[in-house]
Parts: C-alpha cells; sequence; structure tokens
C-alpha cells in the first residue's frame, strides 16, 4: 500500500505541474520552456524557509508559491510579447539562469548538495509521516486546485484566453487586452508550478538543482501535448499514462544503464509522433492543418 | 597608457564618423564602412575591459587569445544555425546534437575503430548526412505547412531524443580523442596548441568558402533566394524541396565540422549538445536572425564576451568562472530586450512582410 | 490512433530495440525487475542502491561486481546462518528523486531491511529520511558527503567523509609551506566537500576555481588560476574522464607539476596516472588506506579480475565496498536479522580489519577519527602509497 500510495501522491504533483503549464501553453499558446524552473522556485523557497528559517510547512509552500507567481510576473511582462522562438530562447535563457544560479551559490542555496531534512507538511499538528498521509493530502489539494482551473476555463475569462491563441490579432481588434491577459495566465500556470515544486520539497523531503534541467522540461512538453494542449483532462490523462508507463519501465527486464536514456528516447519519439500526427494531443479536437 | 587609449579612441571615432558618413554610396563601401563601424566599436569594447593596473598585457592577450578561438568555434555553430533558419524560417534547436554526432561519429572511426585521419573523416560526416537525411524525410517533411510551433517543439524533442541515444551508445563519459597534444609556446604565458590552431584555422577557412558559395554559385544563389523569399523563387523554378534538403546538410556539415574540431581541443561528452545549441542561438540572435555576417559577429562577440568577462578583474572582483555560460544566457536575453533584431539583422519591416 | 501511426510506433520502438540489443546485457540486473522477494526460510535478502545508469555508473557498476563477488564468497562458505545471501539492485542514477523512488520500491517492493548504498552523497541523502523513517539500516561504503554523519540512527558508512581527505592533503600543503593552492573543483557534493575541507585547514591561500557537471572546457579556469600565480594546482573532478581531461589541458597551457589529485584522479590509473605519467610524475593524492597486504585482498583482485576481466578500479572505494557485505554478515550472526538490533551491533564494533583497513564506527555512524586518509604518490606511472 505503501507503494502505491507514493505513486499516487507522485502523480498528484505532476498532474498540478502538467496543468499549470496546459494553462500557459494549451490555453496560453506560449512556448515557455522555463516551467520547470517555475517548480524549483517555489520548491527552494519553501525548502529554505522550512529548513533555515523554521517556518512552518504551510507558511513555506504558501510563500514559495507565491514567489513563484512574483518571479513569473516579473519575467512575463517583457516576454509575452514575443514571437514563439525568440519566447522559446528567453525563457530557456532564463530557466537556465535560474537553475545555475542555484548551482552556485552554495551558502544561499546549499548548491550541489541540495537542501536535506525538508520536513512533512504536519496540518494541525500532525505530522504526515507516511505514504498513505501524504497520498490524502496530496489528493485533496490536487483535486481543489483542479477544481479552481475547471471554472477559470470555463469563464468568460478561460474563453477569451483561446481566443487570442486563436488569433491574436482579431482578438486585439476585439478590444480584449492580449497582453494582460497573457499575463495573467503566465502567472497562473506559474503560481500552480511553484505549489506543485513546494510540495514536492516536503514530499520528497530532499531538493537539489538536478530536477530543473532542460531534460525535465521536455517531460512536461510531452505530457501536455501527449494528453491534448488545451483541454482540461489531458494533462490529467498523461499523467497517469506518463507515471504509470514509467514504473511499468522498471519491471522490464533491462539493465539500468540501458533503461535511463531509454526512456528519454521512447518520450521524445511520442512526442515527435504527437507532433506530426496529433498536435492536439490524444484527447485534442481534430486538428485541420490548412487552417492556420 | 592612459594617452595611448585616448589616441586609439580618438582615430577609431573618426574611422566611426567616416564610416556612417559613407552609408549611401556603393555596396562595397558600405559593407566595408559597417565592417570597419563594427570593428571600431569592438575594439573599442575590448580595450575599455584592459586595465592595465590590474592585470599584464601578456595575460589580458590571452584571455582575447582564447576568445578568438571559442569565437571561431561559436561561429560555426552560428552559421550553421542561421543558414537553416533562413531558409526553413524555424530554429533547429537539436543543431548541437548534429555536432555531436559528427564528432562522436568520427570518434567511432578514429579512436574506437583507429581508421586513419582521412577516411575517419569521410565516414564520420558519411554517418551524419545519412543520419540529417532520414531526419529531414521522417520529422520535418511531415510538418513543413504547420504553424511554427510544431517542428520548433519536434527540433526540441529531437534534441532530446538523439542526445539520449548518444548517450545509449556511448555511455554518458567523457571522452578524450587523443592524450597528446602539440603546443606552441609564443611567450611565456601564452602558449597555443595544434587543436586551437586547426579550429580557427577551419573555422575562418570555411566562413570564406561559404560565403563565396553562397554569393557566386548558382546553387548558393539558389539558397539566397529562397531564403529571400520562398514563393517568388517557387514560381522561378528552383526546386524547393531539393534546396531545403541542401540547406539541411550543409548546416549538419558545419555543424559536424565545429564538433570534431572541438572535439579535439575540448572533451566528448553527449550532454554537451545543448551549451552548444544554446550558445549558437545566443550568437545567432546577437547577430540577427537571418543575417550570414551577423551569425559570425555573434559567435566572436560571444566568444570573446565569455572568455574576456570572466577573466578580467572589475576593480578586484572576478566573475566566478561557474557563471560563464550563465554569462551567454544574459546576453541572449539582454538582445531580445534591447535590440531583438541583433546587429545586422533586418529591421522589422522587411520581417513582417515575408 | 490510426494505422499509419501504429506503424510509424513500430518501426520507431523496433530500431531502438535493436540498438538494445547491442548492449551487453548484464545478467544480474534482471535481479533488478524481478517481482516481490521476501525473506524464505533459506534465503537472506538485501537491497542495494547504486547508480547503474548515468555518468555516475562508472562507479556504480563496479560496486555492483564488487558486492556480486563478496555475496558468491558468503554464499560459497555457507551463507550467513546458513541461508543465502540475495541482493536486489535498485538505479539511483545518482539524482535524488531517483534514490527516492529506488529505496522506496526497495522497501515497498521488496521489503528488505538492509539497503547498502548509495554510491552518491545525494542518493544517500535522499534514501536517508526514508530509511529513517522505517527503521531500516542504510549502509553506503563510498558516500562521503559531510552531512550524512547527521542523516540518521540507522544510517551507517565505512567510508570516511570528504573532511577527512581534504584535511589529509591540506596537511602536506602545509608541509611543505606552500603560499596558494588553485583548486579546480566540481560542482558536486562529494568535491565540493574535499575543497571545503582543504582550505579549511589549509594555512595559505585557496583560490577554487568552480565548473558545472557539463562542463567541457576548463581553460578559463585554468588561466585565472595561472594569472593568480598559484604554487600549486589541485585537479578535484567527479569522475576520472573530467579529471583526465583537466590534466591535458593543465598540461597543454604548460602549467607546472608536480598536482595534486583527488582520490578519484589518483585512484584511475588507466585513465588518468597511465596517460599522463610523466607529466603527472610526483603527484600527490590521498586514498582511503586500503590495505593490499591482508589476507583476502589477493582472492579479491583474483575473484573481481576472474567475473569481470579487469582489475579493481578505485580501489578505495571498492574495499569498503567489499567489507561491507562481510559486516552485515557477522552482523546478523551475532543478533540477528533484525534491523534495530544490528543498528545497536555497528555502533560497537571497533578495530574491526579488513580489506580496506582497520575499521571503528564512532557515535554518528561514521568511520572514526583513527581512519584518515593516506597520502599516495605518482611513480613511474603508478600511485604508490607515501609512507610504506
Amino acid at each position: 500500500m505503501e507503494f502505491i500510495a507514493n505513486i499516487i501522491a507522485i502523480m498528484c504533483l505532476f498532474a498540478l505541474l502538467y496543468q499549470g503549464y496546459n494553462l500557459i501553453l494549451g490555453y496560453g499558446g506560449m512556448l515557455h520552456v522555463g516551467h520547470v524552473a517555475f517548480m524549483g522556485v517555489g520548491a527552494y523557497v519553501s525548502a529554505l524557509l522550512t529548513v533555515k528559517a523554521g517556518f512552518s510547512v504551510l507558511s513555506g509552500v504558501t510563500l514559495g508559491t507565491l514567489a513563484t507567481g512574483l518571479l513569473a510576473l516579473l519575467l512575463a511582462i517583457p516576454t509575452v510579447r514575443f514571437r514563439e522562438d525568440y519566447l522559446v530562447a528567453a525563457t530557456l535563457g532564463m530557466g537556465e539562469i535560474i537553475r545555475i544560479f542555484i548551482l552556485n551559490e552554495r551558502k544561499l542555496t546549499g548548491g550541489s548538495f541540495g537542501i536535506v531534512n525538508i520536513p512533512r507538511p504536519a496540518p494541525f499538528g500532525v505530522e504526515l509521516a507516511s505514504n498513505v498521509d501524504m497520498m490524502i493530502f496530496l489528493l485533496i489539494i490536487t483535486t481543489a486546485v483542479m477544481l479552481c482551473v475547471w471554472r477559470i476555463v470555463h469563464t468568460p475569462f478561460g474563453r477569451s484566453i483561446e481566443s487570442i491563441r486563436e488569433d491574436e490579432i482579431a482578438a486585439s481588434a476585439l478590444g480584449k487586452n492580449v497582453w494582460l491577459k497573457k499575463v495573467q495566465i503566465l502567472v497562473l500556470g506559474a503560481l500552480i508550478a511553484g505549489l506543485a515544486g513546494a510540495l514536492f520539497a516536503h514530499h520528497i523531503q530532499f531538493i537539489d538543482p538536478s530536477s530543473i534541467t532542460l531534460d525535465r522540461m521536455i517531460l512536461v512538453l510531452l505530457a501536455v501535448m501527449l494528453g491534448g494542449s488545451g483541454t482540461f483532462w489531458g494533462p490529467i490523462f498523461s499523467t497517469i499514462l506518463l507515471v504509470g508507463l514509467f514504473e511499468a519501465m522498471r519491471f522490464l527486464p533491462i539493465p539500468s544503464h540501458v533503461l535511463g536514456p531509454l526512456r528519454w528516447i521512447i518520450y521524445a519519439a511520442i512526442l515527435i509522433i504527437i507532433m506530426i500526427h496529433k498536435p492536439t494531443g490524444l484527447l485534442g479536437k481534430k486538428f485541420s492543418r490548412k487552417k492556420l | 597608457m592612459a594617452t595611448a587609449k585616448a589616441g586609439a579612441g580618438g582615430a577609431f571615432y573618426l574611422l566611426y564618423k567616416l564610416a556612417s558618413a559613407q552609408n549611401q554610396q556603393s555596396r562595397i563601401l558600405s559593407l566595408a564602412a559597417r565592417s570597419a563601424r563594427g570593428l571600431a566599436e569592438f575594439t573599442t569594447s575590448i580595450l575599455i575591459c584592459y586595465n592595465p593596473q590590474e592585470m599584464q598585457l601578456e595575460l589580458f592577450l590571452k584571455f582575447v587569445l582564447n576568445g578568438f578561438i571559442q569565437g571561431s568555434l561559436y561561429a560555426l555553430l552560428a552559421l550553421g544555425l542561421s543558414l537553416l533558419y533562413g531558409v526553413l524560417r524555424f530554429a533547429n534547436l537539436a543543431h548541437g546534437e548534429y555536432a555531436l554526432m559528427g564528432s562522436f561519429a568520427f570518434y567511432t572511426f578514429y579512436v574506437l575503430l583507429g581508421w586513419p585521419l582521412l577516411p575517419s573523416l569521410a565516414a564520420g560526416f558519411g554517418i551524419l548526412f545519412i543520419v540529417t537525411l532520414l531526419i529531414e524525410r521522417l520529422t520535418f517533411t511531415p510538418v513543413r505547412d504547420a504553424p511554427p510551433l510544431i517542428p520548433l517543439v519536434i527540433s526540441i524533442a529531437l534534441g532530446i531524443f538523439l542526445k539520449n541515444l548518444l548517450l545509449l551508445i556511448f555511455e554518458p563519459r567523457s571522452r578524450l580523442i587523443t592524450a597528446n597534444s602539440s603546443i606552441l609556446q609564443i611567450t611565456d604565458f601564452i602558449s597555443i596548441t595544434s587543436a586551437q590552431i586547426n579550429i580557427a584555422v577551419v573555422a575562418i577557412l570555411l566562413m570564406i568558402a561559404l560565403t563565396l558559395f553562397l554569393k557566386r554559385t548558382k546553387l548558393g544563389k539558389a539558397i539566397r533566394a529562397v531564403a529571400d523569399d520562398r514563393e517568388a523563387a517557387a514560381i522561378l523554378g528552383i526546386p524547393i524541396k531539393r534546396i531545403v534538403t541542401i540547406t539541411f546538410l550543409i548546416s549538419a556539415f558545419l555543424a559536424g565540422t565545429a564538433g570534431i574540431l572541438a572535439a579535439f581541443d575540448q572533451n566528448l561528452h553527449p550532454n554537451a549538445g545543448t551549451a552548444f545549441t544554446v550558445k549558437a542561438f545566443a550568437a545567432v540572435i546577437l547577430g540577427g536572425i537571418g543575417s550570414i555576417p551577423g551569425a559570425v559577429a555573434g559567435g566572436y562577440i560571444l566568444g570573446f564576451a565569455e572568455n574576456i568577462l570572466i577573466s578580467i578583474p572589475f576593480w578586484g572582483w572576478y566573475i566566478p568562472s561557474n557563471y560563464k555560460d550563465a554569462l551567454a544566457y544574459i546576453i541572449l536575453i539582454l538582445v531580445l530586450y534591447i535590440r531583438p533584431n541583433g546587429i545586422f539583422g533586418k529591421s522589422a519591416e522587411e520581417i513582417a512582410r515575408k | 490512433m490510426n494505422s499509419v501511426l501504429l506503424k510509424k510506433f513500430g518501426i520507431a520502438l523496433t530500431v531502438i530495440g535493436a540498438l538494445t540489443a547491442c548492449q551487453p546485457v548484464f545478467e544480474d540486473a534482471k535481479n533488478t525487475n524481478a517481482a516481490v522477494e521476501e525473506d524464505s526460510g533459506d534465503t537472506i535478502t538485501f537491497g542495494v542502491l547504486a547508480p547503474l545508469s548515468g555518468e555516475a555508473a562508472a562507479y556504480g557498476i563496479p560496486y555492483q561486481h564488487v558486492l556480486e563477488v563478496a555475496r558468491g564468497e558468503i554464499n560459497t562458505a555457507g551463507g550467513i546462518d546458513g541461508k543465502e545471501v540475495k541482493l536486489v539492485y535498485e538505479d539511483g542514477a545518482c539524482e535524488a528523486e531517483r534514490a527516492n523512488s529506488a529505496v522506496n520500491n526497495l522497501l515497498n517492493i521488496h521489503k528488505v531491511k538492509v539497503v547498502f548504498g548509495g554510491v552518491c552523497s545525494s542518493e544517500t541523502l535522499a534514501a536517508a529520511p526514508v530509511t529513517e523513517r522505517n527503521q531500516v539500516v542504510l549502509f553506503s561504503s563510498l558516500a562521503s558527503s559531510p552531512d550524512i554523519t547527521a542523516a540518521g540512527d540507522f544510517v551507517f558508512r565505512n567510508y570516511p567523509s570528504d573532511k577527512a581527505q581534504g584535511e589529509a592533503l591540506a596537511d602536506n600543503a602545509n608541509e611543505l609551506e606552500l603560499k596558494k593552492v588553485g583548486i579546480i573543483t566540481e560542482e558536486q557534493p562529494y568535491t565540493e566537500g574535499i575543497a571545503d575541507s582543504f582550505s579549511a585547514v589549509f594555512s595559505g591561500e585557496t583560490f577554487n576555481e568552480k565548473f558545472s557537471k557539463d562542463a567541457a572546457d576548463f581553460k578559463t579556469q585554468i588561466d585565472k588560476l595561472k594569472a593568480l600565480n598559484v604554487d600549486r594546482f589541485f585537479v578535484n573532478a567527479q569522475t576520472p574522464a573530467k579529471a583526465a581531461i583537466i590534466v591535458k589541458q593543465l598540461k597543454e597551457l604548460g602549467v607546472q607539476g608536480p598536482l595534486y589529485l583527488n582520490d578519484v584522479a589518483i585512484g584511475s590509473t588507466e585513465e588518468v596516472v597511465a596517460p599522463f605519467a610523466e607529466y603527472l610524475e610526483g603527484s600527490i593524492g590521498a586514498q582511503v588506506p586500503y590495505n593490499d597486504k591482508h589476507a583476502k585482498f589477493t582472492g579479491f583482485s583474483a575473484a573481481y579480475k576472474a567475473r569481470t576481466g579487469e582489475d579493481v578500479p578505485y580501489l578505495g572505494y571498492m574495499s569498503p565496498a567489499y567489507d561491507s557485505l562481510f559486516i552485515m554478515k557477522e552482523a546478523i550472526e551475532s543478533v540477528g536479522h533484525d534491523p534495530v538490533k544490528i543498528k545497536d551491533y555497528l555502533y560497537t564494533v571497533q578495530g574491526r580489519d579488513g580489506v580496506a583497513g582497520t575499521l571503528s564506527f564512532d557515535e554518528n555512524g561514521d568511520p572514526d577519527k583513527s581512519y584518515r586518509h593516506a597520502l599516495q604518490k605518482v611513480e613511474g606511472g603508478k600511485a604508490v602509497w607515501v609512507n610504506q
């Protein structure tokens, strides 16, 4: 049971991360590749506050999430105007700068050593020591966040974001403040990522810069594209698929030094195939290439 | 020293004014003027970095030399990326991995199988070309007309795919091509290895060759035509598909050469591709997307910036060496904010026209 | 999904499968992914957390071989209390997340009570909270971060913390009255730990030039240190391959030896010491004082060579690894297969003689102060002990 509880807990965390990115890429249409860096910021801020400054886990997670949102806001303001390839370049740069900064500033962040002994959450004084406890906790939080996202997506705000993605020029002609809405969706996605990151740090109880490399970003891209960018259930579907796939691959009789790179090869191959044949994802709408 | 600096600064300033004044006249002159202006700005910025009280001239020159060698490498990488961008209108984010494929293929023949140099090069490039063709046929041709988001994501995924393929085949270890190197000692402090000389010489030769190719040969002009205006080129009967394939191959060739040259001087590791890609990208954006001389300029500026800024003290404080890569990213972001068209880039209207 | 999609998918998978088949398949790796294994009546199962993939597999795979050699010896001699010893391997890939997932597997699927590993400090630090929570013994023979000292009650290692290595070299530098030492350090817990402890003890000035895991070129770091006129360079990389490249570039940039080498560098005869034998003559490094005169040493080397066709690499790491299985055997034969009792027993181990030297655990589960790194020198393309 412990084992399965751990898997479900990890699924919740990734579902949050992927849904956050879905908001940015799927709904907002922004190919932003610094998403794992957002996760990292949330994780590190929360970890540092709880381990080094004695904050409670609740404050740590909250402040971590807010810090990520703030950072996204600052970074978003100039970047939302960029074209695709410029956006990729800029966000790639930003994500890497954040990672390198975390890696180099050992006195502040622990550098390559990472941060150890991050406490488990203890709501109402009860420490969530076992995996089953964490699973229940994370399921509750994830469901709550997903409900919020559902509501947001199905409001006029959500629809206007989608209209921006489809045709930016038309949307702004209709009087919608394109720029502002893009910033809003970016910050929203980043907040969710920051939350996921902070919770991740408190679940695994250890964090180091290797969690925010570009390889991880590809997984996020894959998850959103595979499930269906711009759909609500897409990321949730891919989380189950991908985490399940990963755990299942463990049981294949393949030596580990082959399995490691093989996993990424399979992920990348699936992403390429999806992009060629069904870019709207498995749960997405029918894609008409001629339209755009 | 101060007077010398003032004198040099003054001379360059005059040159600058002259160059700007000549702007409207013949093309050769304006190109020369632009180059002179660029050179003036560039040399001045390097000179400003040098503070004789904090460092000996010899040391400084060594850093300049390092910058030149590294810059040549980056310029070569940027060239391949820029060419492909011009023709296909998309950024190949797996460019670094092409460079690595070239160097690993070469490594297999030269080191693992022990073949002599030229056959190893031929075989290495052969494999690189075959793989490039396969990739182009399987992954890019189907999405030729898709919105730019799709090929971009595909190239990101391709980068990861190729990198892990290399990790699978070659294991995640750094490798040396050879433990021997011939060293040329110039002064007490400054030495240069044969590998480094190779980098500079080959890079510059290739740049010149490429420029001549693009300007003088029929194929080169066809490539430029497709890059400039694809529809017009198609109407004129230029076989677009073939040109695209050829451009892919040239880009891969340039990347592979850069990879092999770097492998002799530095080390060979499957994870090095990402850094190559990002630096090439930074150089291209710095120099201006769509501009060949821009890519070269961007490459050199990046090379010099990395090596000089990291190595000189700013009133006693050094930028820590482990921020060297971050520097490339910071330059990239600054350029995107301040001058997104880069140095030689086309103006906004020209890009919008496409 | 349409048939074209499936067809392409199939082709891709076939290609990948074919490539995979080109890799030498390691039979025992199948252990990793077998179904639930519990202590049946006649077997005892231990878990092993090691990097079987990634760059650190350079240590993880030999570690696996060494444990298998020890396991074979124990089983041939009748096992532990007559029961056959089995080992289950999980890949930590030298990454926190992977190690956490791997150790969860070991505890929840395979239900082991003792875990050997990790190899990287990051693996051990990520696994420790899990093993502590479940009261399972975690026994590492290679992880050297100082943070592990306080990682938990059930955490043990028979490898000294990085502090000892840095201190040993710093003592030597002080003896030679060097004024400035330039360290080229990789940004990893292991190497940074060594650099820290070196500068803490060295009475001169230390200049630490760092590089990241993916760095390919070190000329900037080397030139900066040259400009600072350091008396001696210290090569402090995580893997032998990187150390070799740094040495090569040092030579190319005209740096005069001798150098200081960390134990990774001086322990890699094939990749580092031999190719640069002339240049490295007289260079000094520190290694765990493994005892190559010990009674079991010859048998150990011979068995390893018979198994892999090569000499034991990184003796400084592999000797404690070899001993670790025997230490556990003694513990279980003494108090039974109960983690709490094993833990208590281990704290009482004093003066135990092994291939890795004489071991006594201190109150933190680390080897005590008597187990120090000893200096080695490069002579004629090999590393030899300085005081023998």
